[in-house]
């Protein structure tokens, strides 16, 4: 029995590696069984897990947000568009 | 004046119209995406270079708005392809060493603490999208570029490991090293306050 448990129970570099491949790809159902089973029992791949998918939130939310609250300021803008408006000149 | 030469005189006239209508939007744009002032400056750039060589793609039914974003946001993908050169992870600089041991068990002090929040809503804090951006920047710059495709793109998996050319472990395998240090340096700078 222990050495069953010894070869489905994943170490944590395992098991943290496949939360990534969960987020990103998909996991066999062994290696869902096998995850499950690892976060089950091992608090600290369980925080990880949480906290990793809250990433990938925090992540998700950064780049979908269209409009930039700091916008450049003006005369910056203002430069830039005489830079291109030059550049376009010679083309 | 011949028929194509006010042709494209008329494409420049259209194309500075939008340079004084968009480069504002544009440009902060790709500044949220790539945090560089003059990298930010100079995509915007080629992008109205861009617009005026291909100006005949561009189809009156689109909008100018839509087209050039369209442009933008490919040449601030293939930033972050160029960027993304090492695709094999080296065990030296990435090493999973740094949070487990030998037992492949978490070391105490790079294992996971509890956290004061689970929710996305702290992107409203400054302050923490500050620490967020300066723990990305810590990343090596083609784990940095992995993730930023990832999310920049909203791609699967699967079609960025086409895009770097590298496998799906290889690929997992560099979010899983990005991720567990940004999570280390979030932890430390943020959440353990
Ligand atoms: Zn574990």
């Amino acid at each position: 029995m222990k050495r069953v448990l010894k070869k489905i129970f994943l170490p944590c570099t395992v098991a943290t590696e496949m939360i990534e491949k969960d987020i990103y790809f998909k996991l066999s159902a062994l290696e869902k069984l096998r995850l499950f089973l690892h976060t089950g029992l091992c608090g600290l791949c369980h925080r990880y897990q949480k906290h990793s998918r809250l990433l990938h939130r925090i992540l998700m939310e950064l780049h979908h947000e269209h409009e930039h609250p700091q916008a450049p300021k003006e005369e910056e803008q203002t430069a830039l568009k005489e830079k291109i408006t030059n550049r376009l000149e010679k083309n | 004046m011949s028929a194509a030469k006010g042709a494209v005189t008329g494409h420049h006239a259209i194309i500075r119209e939008w340079v004084q209508l968009y480069t504002n939007g544009m440009y902060a744009w790709a500044y949220h995406k790539t945090t560089d002032k003059a990298l930010a400056e100079d995509l915007v750039q080629d992008t109205f270079l861009a617009a005026l060589q291909s100006f005949d793609k561009f189809k009156q039914e689109s909008q100018p708005k839509t087209w050039l974003f369209s442009i933008l946001n490919n040449k601030i993908s293939d930033h972050f392809r160029q960027q993304f050169r090492h695709p094999v992870v080296n065990e030296a600089e990435g090493g999973l060493s740094f949070f487990f041991d030998e037992e492949d068990e978490w070391r105490k002090e790079r294992s996971p603490q509890a956290w004061n929040t689970t929710d996305t809503h702290i992107l409203d804090n400054p302050d923490f999208r500050k620490i967020l951006q300066h723990c990305m920047h810590l990343l090596p710059g083609n784990w940095l570029a992995a993730v930023k495709l990832k999310y920049l793109e909203e791609k699967e998996g699967k079609d960025i490991c086409q895009d770097l050319q590298i496998t799906p472990s290889n690929f997992w395998q560099i979010m899983h090293r990005a991720k567990l240090h940004l999570r280390n340096c979030l932890e430390i700078n943020w959440f353990k306050k």
